[in-house]
């Protein structure tokens, strides 16, 4: 067990300054927005250090309590990917947001989107089981409030669904949470882990399906994704970007983190323990999700609730990848996660850019959009093609390992490959009449759209990112790789790191 | 509320948890182990970490504790021991174990509390926010009684509250329930006097410095014993009120938070501003 005590900080920081926004906004109300971007990119800075210096696998000892007696951090393979993806996507969020939030209480929107990014890495980073309880609230209620920012409150009906919604998600999540600590008398991932066979299959059947029940609300699953059209349609479009950008790389993880490492059983495909194999249940739900996704996104005229449609069939997809319990599977899902964050969120900005430019959020408002703006234009084709898995885009090569993966699991995942391939072809429907949309040469008489710089530069690197991955796919591909080991193999690429002289079971 | 979701996926939600949730609780009664059954912490401590590979090895070669066959997965890497004495020092520290666990074992889940009630006050304020007051409809003036009485009580209150959260390493309480009472006084003042208005200013400062402060705790314990929100004091006797080392200080920061968010959403709830978007 190495300990590396620092990486604290990646929380520590993030909340000392969200306490001390207000006292800033007493300054200058624009001071805020930068405080937050400092802080959001001193994490980007840190856990890409902790990232490519190769820090992990290591363990933060949370009050000098070493596990399992006291709260821990772990930072693998995943926690050391996912902070540094989810930290980047929040600071160039918060770069647009520089531009885009101008009304309302600017300072208490800074505070809700830098305690929204540092609560999402904190779920991913934490090894407690209750801990995560804790961070999925910070996390979820800062959106709640985030969605329902903006003017005339049209969005307050699309994020009270959600606040009902993730409330009762959580409740479930905290029951499960309980019966488990009534069989096994310890809150710590790893032990949890290591002892899941001690409790009694029935009472772990009922902990296990209210512990996926909780965490599928955030991880956009059916049937607990009825939110998500309203409040991703209802909230600005930088809130859209971020709920679909980090909170889905949240939830999604949080989802298999329990289902896999918690209530799995190692071995070449992952199951449950328990009477019921949860990893078959999830993949049922996710086939579902992805059918329901697709279809309902087809038939959207506004483009913004097509994207939401679009970014629901897209976790889905992410947790089928999961869900096949290979490594190779799981492989492609954390790529798919992580193109689906810079390419949805990309959207959601681009969208957000037109809309401050008087453009409607109608599939017809896009007719002629390369002659307004080609700089807009070519980014949301490069993200429309990354969605739907265009080779030489980021998303085909992450579609393709899961298509791959369910060739080499067989049986009746089989049907995957159909699936992924229907998925793909409605999303070339849809995403490609935009496309036309922007580039039929009919005349416009409207002017040119001016991109000033600050969302001008999350955009490019976002849409630079998805050409670089997509040629260059190893990069990326390396960390997903080896975070797809920390899934799969429970015990060494998890356990062992936290609790080393844990007694076999 | 435009309301777009179809009807079909509503009824399959609440059909899918009504079922869970029937299914379950009885699977949860039937299978709960019952009387000698529920020997937990006997489970717990046969099977529990080894704390130092050494002796475990030891005891495993002469089948002491564990059956044969049993072995630890890991013998190359080092391990920390637990001082059991040290720590069973700081349990004596605070009068009862609960606080103990809450805020030092536990401590950074209670950071984690503070913080989400912290986020919970501030989406409250940033969806009322507004300065121009509205006009308030005629209301009954409060009586003499009322207004005599908030004021007296309100002092007697605060001390109250004070009290609680200052002893709340020694008592059941502590920094939740001693906040929780401050603001109720506050309450008490609105209902008191008609247009009775906090200071802003002040109210958001000392939300503001509070919380940092719990933060600064936690990073003194970071530089001082290198783990965030580590215990730097030493922890004294049991009964002192200088005693149980960080949690005395925890329960302060945490109280005139609670207090003071509390009052300010209670005021944010109370006046009636009209919505600000310029």
């Amino acid at each position: 067990m190495s300990i590396f005590n620092n990486a604290a900080l990646l929380i520590g920081v993030p909340l000392l300054f969200a306490f001390s926004i207000p006292l800033f906004g007493l300054i200058s109300k624009q001071l805020t927005k930068w405080v937050t971007l400092f802080v959001i990119g001193f994490n980007a800075t840190f856990s890409l250090y902790i990232l490519l210096a190769h820090k992990y696998p290591a363990v933060v000892v949370m009050g000098n309590w070493v596990p399992p007696f006291g709260e821990n951090l772990y930072i693998g393979p995943v926690a050391a990917f996912l902070v540094s993806v989810i930290s980047i996507i929040g600071l160039l969020i918060a770069i647009y947001n520089l531009w885009a939030i101008k009304l309302g209480d600017v300072t208490r929107f800074s505070v809700l989107f830098l305690m929204f990014t540092a609560g999402a890495s904190g779920i991913v980073l934490t090894g407690d089981i209750f801990n995560l309880f804790i961070f999925m609230e910070i996390t979820g209620i800062s959106s709640y409030a985030l969605a329902a920012y903006g003017p005339r409150r049209r969005a307050l009906g699309g994020a009270f669904k959600f606040l009902v919604v993730s409330s009762i998600g959580s409740t479930l999540y905290l029951l499960g949470v309980t019966l488990i600590y009534t069989q096994l008398g310890t809150l710590n991932i790893a032990e949890i882990a290591a002892r899941i066979n001690q409790t009694t299959p029935g009472l772990l059947t009922f902990a296990g399906i209210l512990l996926i029940s909780g965490l599928a609300v955030e991880a956009e699953l059916f049937p607990f994704n009825g939110w998500v059209p309203d409040t991703y349609t209802g909230a600005v479009s930088g809130v859209s970007a971020s709920l679909s950008g980090i909170a889905a790389i949240s939830g999604v993880y949080a989802l298999f983190r329990i289902a896999m490492t918690v209530l799995g059983r190692d071995g070449a495909y992952v199951f449950t323990y328990g009477k019921l194999d949860l990893m078959t249940v999830i993949a049922i739900l996710a086939t579902t999700t992805v059918i329901i996704g697709e279809l309902s996104a087809l038939s959207q005229k506004n483009v913004k609730k097509m994207l939401a449609y679009s970014s629901m069939a897209q976790m889905g997809l992410v947790a089928v990848g999961f869900s096949i319990g290979s490594k190779l599977g799981v492989y492609g899902g954390i790529f798919q996660l992580v193109n689906h964050s810079i390419a949805k969120s990309m959207l959601f900005l681009i969208i957000g850019v037109l809309a401050a430019a008087g453009l409607g959020e109608k599939v017809e408002n896009f007719r002629g959009l390369w002659r307004r703006s080609p700089f807009l234009s070519l980014a949301f084709t490069i993200g429309a093609f990354s969605m739907l898995g265009f080779p030489l885009f980021a998303g085909f090569w992450s579609k393709f390992a899961i298509v791959g993966a369910s060739i080499q699991r067989g049986g009746w995942y089989d049907f995957v490959i159909g699936l992924v391939l229907f998925a793909s072809i409605v999303e070339a429907f849809y995403y490609l009449r935009i496309v036309t949309y922007i580039f039929s040469s009919t005349e416009v008489k409207a002017p040119k759209i001016k991109v000033s710089l600050s969302p001008a530069i999350p955009i490019f690197v976002l849409a630079v990112a998805i050409i670089a991955i997509g040629v260059y796919p190893n990069f990326i591909g390396n960390f997903s790789m080896q975070s797809a080991g920390e899934f799969t193999h429970k015990m060494t690429g998890y356990v062992l790191n936290v609790i080393p002289t844990i007694v076999a079971h | 509320m435009k309301n777009e979701t179809p009807e079909l996926f509503k009824k399959i939600f609440a059909l899918s948890v009504i079922a869970v949730l029937i299914v379950g609780f009885f699977l949860a009664f039937t299978e709960m182990p019952k009387g000698w059954g529920v020997n937990v912490n006997g489970r717990v401590s046969r099977l529990y970490v080894l704390k130092n590979v050494r002796t475990a090895t030891k005891s495993l070669d002469s089948g002491k504790f564990f059956a044969k066959g049993v072995k630890p997965l890991r013998t190359d890497v080092a391990y920390t021991p637990i001082e059991f004495k040290k720590t069973a020092n700081l349990e004596d520290g605070a009068a009862n174990v609960v606080t103990s666990i809450v805020v030092d074992y536990r401590g950074f889940d209670t950071l984690g509390e503070v913080t989400v009630l912290f986020l919970a006050v501030s989406g409250v304020m940033m969806l009322l926010f507004g300065k121009r007051k509205k006009e308030r409809k005629k209301k009954t003036e409060p009586s003499l009684i009322m207004y005599v009485g908030t004021r007296i009580a309100f002092s007697v209150i605060l001390l109250f509250g004070i009290y609680i959260f200052v002893h709340g390493h020694l008592t059941p309480g502590g920094g939740f329930p001693g906040g929780a009472v401050i603001a109720s006084g506050i309450l008490g003042l609105f209902l008191g006097r008609r247009g009775y208005s906090p200071n802003h200013m002040g109210l958001k400062a000392f939300e503001s410095l509070s919380g940092i402060a719990f933060v600064i705790i936690g990073l003194i314990g970071f530089f001082s014993v290198h783990s965030f929100l580590a215990n730097f004091l030493p922890t004294g006797i049991i009964g002192d009120l200088y005693s149980a080392g960080f949690i005395a200080l925890i329960y302060i920061a945490v109280g005139m938070k609670v207090g003071s968010e509390l009052a300010a959403v209670v005021d944010t709830m109370i006046t009636d501003t009209e919505e600000e978007w310029s």
